[in-house]
């Protein structure tokens, strides 16, 4: 396996420096990097042509030029825009600004794809089927720059006017309830009484919450308290132990359910080591709270169920560490706060760890729900797809004969399997994103985004920017190949060799 | 689509014919009723499926009316796409919900509205229409014919040729779509059709891809080497043989790239690298106008609606066409 991606790595080298030559040829050849000097009625304009024809190396020929930049390429040097400035650098900034926005819309797009395609395929022909696959194809219809301005207009704009008078009407209310109470109901499936059911807990649940959001005015000043924190670890850990066993397996459910209430026991510990915050401490909590799981799985889990055990406490644990993460990030957002519709971020940004999560995630809630449409529509109808296929196959069949719960069938034995051609996607696709951000950028005005580099140069003819943007969507679609290729040995036993 | 499906049709074929033979006779001499399958060729399953599938053929009836409105509609208009006076601000006259005001529909002069130096919105958005209709089309077909004639014979030559041209895929591959479009409509003045060449090129890889692996298994399979065996040249097996074969994947990646062309040249007109002049397209509205939609909002939703309905339509045709060259959806409707 080693080898095959090294040898899979290796292949792609004389690809990559093919397709740099014909890109920087293309650049080269767009257009005049010296127009406006040419229709300039300044005296000096000759010379400064002259300057700039030094300057850009324009005297050169072409390869030469791409021979050096390549060279210097090699060690690390990406060349200088017209302005004299290092690409390296702006391009460092791009990609920190880039990524923060692509990899937030990825993760968007992937968690709720794959669960909107798992849950389609399962309820095939249902009205959640339907209406998610008449959304997925609305998604793959929609002009990027034209949800854009809606986007903005009311994700944004007119729901910070909301945010400064907010209030639920009975209305709103019995239309988020009816919404919800009919997804359960889906969700649910099975008989007619079933769904019923299911879909009246929901109701009940959704009108006493959005009941008591409106009461204590939660908008304007959100956060959950202890009472639900403990409510939802307690959930969570359920549902971590459904993934790995049935219920009926005690042991699991059990060291599920105690890892949960150590970690937010924990949280409420470690309450001002979290409050000052840094991504070096989540990640530190990060590694105790699963060490804590597997903990709690290796002592609780008996003979039998220890592995599963250790597997549900650890996935417990995250649940937990997550609603913990999510509390102090909604708990820092105050009145006054907006969501933004342009920049990456505001000048002058100085507050505390949380209050800085908020105010960037203000700023790149639009941008990213613009750049996850797309995705979300590809990913969701691959697994779709792929789940279909699986669930109709005989080691599927023979695994719901030997009695195992559905939540069993679906996620260890139909899911896996059909995760594989979704993960070609996936990557594939994270590739793409950095492309599509480019307009996305471009609408929300991200100035200093890759995109910004990549539209600039382009239009002022200047091959180093350009080219450094290609250097980096083309690196990033070939180690996203090698990383497809270690996905499919983890996910299946077949290729590994 | 594959070979198989190429079976399952002689094998109803075959069936069809063995229950009339085998059918006890019924009292007036014919073979009973039940058992007589009437047979069908592989091209009336298809129609017959595409036919039954309910949401395709309404985006199908949609698109046609689309198309029409834009070409026959747009001729017929009174007013043509060219500055006037404003009248009332240019709101548009169109009152398509009745039952609120209760004064009926309507369509009044200007039914989409009428943009800032007066021209009639309507026109302008069906001139739009029809420049965005002939970019996707050509754009689509061509990239369809690009990659298929390209995938089809690295598939079944292999060897050096399939080397070559899947070497220059791949390099293709890792240049973005963007930058062909960008530098290439900068370079060659983009008329409609100069973009839609530029837009076919550079979205003809994929099907290339999928077209060469079709190819790669059925020139194993034992109807080519029967046609070989029988004298049939290369060209004849390619064409007559295989293609047939293939015609699932070739049209169902046709309307998809029409689709991608029609949004593709949206997001070039969009940086300012699609259609130039004073020409219409519906991607060039849109962006003219985003900035409208607080003053003139109708400016911003016709076009938009127009592009979303057109993709819409045919992403659904596509998905019903898929569906109906699948065959492994003969069990449910035959």
């Amino acid at each position: 396996m080693f080898f095959f991606i090294i040898r899979r790595l290796l292949v792609s080298v004389p690809i990559l420096l093919a397709a740099s030559f014909v890109m920087f040829g293309m650049v080269t050849i767009s257009g005049d990097p010296l127009a406006e000097f040419r229709q300039s009625t300044d005296p000096n304009a000759p010379q400064t042509m002259a300057t700039m024809r030094q300057v850009l190396e324009l005297d050169k020929p072409f390869a030469e030029r791409y021979f050096d930049w390549l060279g210097g390429l090699f060690q690390g040097d990406f060349g200088l825009n017209r302005d004299g400035q290092e690409v390296s650098a702006l391009l460092s900034n791009a990609i920190g600004t880039t990524l923060r926005l692509i990899i937030l819309a990825t993760i968007a797009s992937i968690l709720l794809g794959l669960f909107i395609g798992i849950v389609s395929a399962v309820r095939q022909y249902s009205l959640l089927d339907y209406s998610s696959t008449f959304t997925a194809f609305l998604f793959f219809s929609l002009p990027v720059f034209w949800v854009a301005v809606l986007l903005k207009e009311f994700g944004a704009i007119r729901f910070n006017d909301y945010l400064e008078r907010p209030g639920l009407s009975v209305l709103g209310i019995a239309i988020l309830t009816a919404l919800t109470a009919l997804f359960v109901a889906a969700l649910a499936g099975g008989s007619v009484q079933r769904r019923a059911t299911a879909g009246a807990i929901a109701a009940v649940v959704s009108v006493v919450a959005l009941v008591i959001i409106d009461a204590t005015d939660w908008l304007t000043n959100p956060g959950l308290s202890l009472p639900v924190v403990i409510l939802l670890s307690l959930g969570a850990s359920v549902v971590a132990a459904m993934i790995y066993a049935p219920l009926s397996h005690r042991p699991v459910v059990i060291s599920a359910a105690v890892a949960a209430l150590v970690g937010v026991i924990g949280s409420i510990v470690a309450d001002s080591f979290i409050q000052d915050g840094g991504f070096g401490r989540l990640f530190l909590l990060l590694v105790v709270s699963l060490a804590v799981g597997a903990a709690a799985g290796m002592l609780l889990g008996g003979e039998i169920d220890r592995r599963a055990a250790v597997q549900a406490g650890m996935t417990s644990t995250f649940f937990v560490g997550t609603i913990v993460v999510f509390d102090r990030f909604v708990s820092a957002w105050s009145p006054g706060r907006t969501i933004g519709t342009v920049n990456p971020k505001p000048p002058n940004l100085d507050e505390p760890f949380w209050e800085t999560m908020v105010v960037y995630a203000g700023h790149q809630i639009m941008p990213s729900i613009a750049l996850a449409l797309v995705g979300f529509a590809t990913y969701m109808r691959f697994t779709r797809a792929s789940m279909l296929e699986t669930m109709h196959s005989d080691y599927v069949r023979t695994a719901k004969a030997k009695g195992l719960p559905a939540t069993q069938v679906i996620l260890r034995h139909a899911f896996r399997t059909a995760l594989i051609p979704v993960m070609t996607v996936i990557t594939i696709s994270f590739a793409t994103a950095i492309e599509g951000a480019v307009i996305t950028e471009r609408v929300f005005a991200w100035n200093g985004g890759m995109g910004t580099l990549f539209i600039e140069g382009l239009q002022e003819v200047d091959p180093y920017p350009v080219m450094g943007f290609l250097v980096v969507v083309s690196i990033s679609i070939v180690v996203l190949n090698a990383v497809a290729d270690i996905m499919y040995a983890y996910l299946d036993p077949r290729i590994r060799r | 689509m594959t070979a198989t499906g190429n079976n399952i049709s002689v094998g109803t074929r075959a069936g069809a014919a063995a229950a009339g033979v085998m059918g006890p006779p019924t009292e007036d001499g014919g073979p009973e009723r039940e058992f007589t399958v009437e047979s069908r060729t592989q091209r009336q399953m298809v129609i017959r499926r595409f036919f039954a599938h309910r949401l395709a053929m309404i985006s199908l009836g949609v698109l046609i009316l689309l198309v029409l409105l834009a070409f026959v509609g747009a001729a017929v208009w009174k007013h043509p796409p060219e500055p006037g006076t404003v009248e009332n601000f240019g709101k548009p006259t169109l009152d398509a919900i009745p039952w609120l005001d209760g004064d009926g529909l309507k369509f009044g002069d200007h039914p989409f509205g009428q943009d800032n130096i007066g021209r009639d919105y309507l026109a302008v958005t069906l001139r739009a229409a029809q420049n965005s209709l002939i970019i996707a089309l050509i754009a689509g077909l061509v990239a369809t014919a690009i990659g298929t004639i390209i995938g089809g014979l690295s598939g079944y030559y292999r060897g050096w040729v399939d080397t070559v041209f899947m070497r220059i895929v791949d390099v293709l591959f890792t240049i973005p779509l963007l930058l062909v479009a960008a530098v290439l409509s900068r370079r060659y003045d983009a008329g409609i059709i100069t973009l839609a060449l530029i837009i076919a090129l550079a979205s003809w890889l994929t099907t290339a891809r999928i077209i060469r692996a079709e190819f790669m298994s059925l020139r194993e399979k034992e109807f080519v080497e029967a046609a070989r065996a029988l004298g049939a040249s290369n060209r004849r097996i390619m064409t007559k043989h295989i293609l047939p074969n293939v015609i699932g994947s070739v049209v169902v990646t046709a309307t998809l790239l029409i689709s991608a062309a029609i949004l593709i040249e949206t997001a070039l007109s969009y940086l300012g690298l699609g259609v130039r002049g004073s020409d219409f397209s519906l991607g060039k509205l849109v962006s003219q106008y985003q900035t409208a939609f607080n003053t003139r909002p109708w400016l911003f939703w016709w076009p938009g609606v127009y592009i979303i309905a057109i993709a819409l339509c045919i992403n659904f045709i596509g998905d019903g066409l898929r569906d109906a060259f699948d065959p492994r959806q003969n069990r449910v409707r035959q």
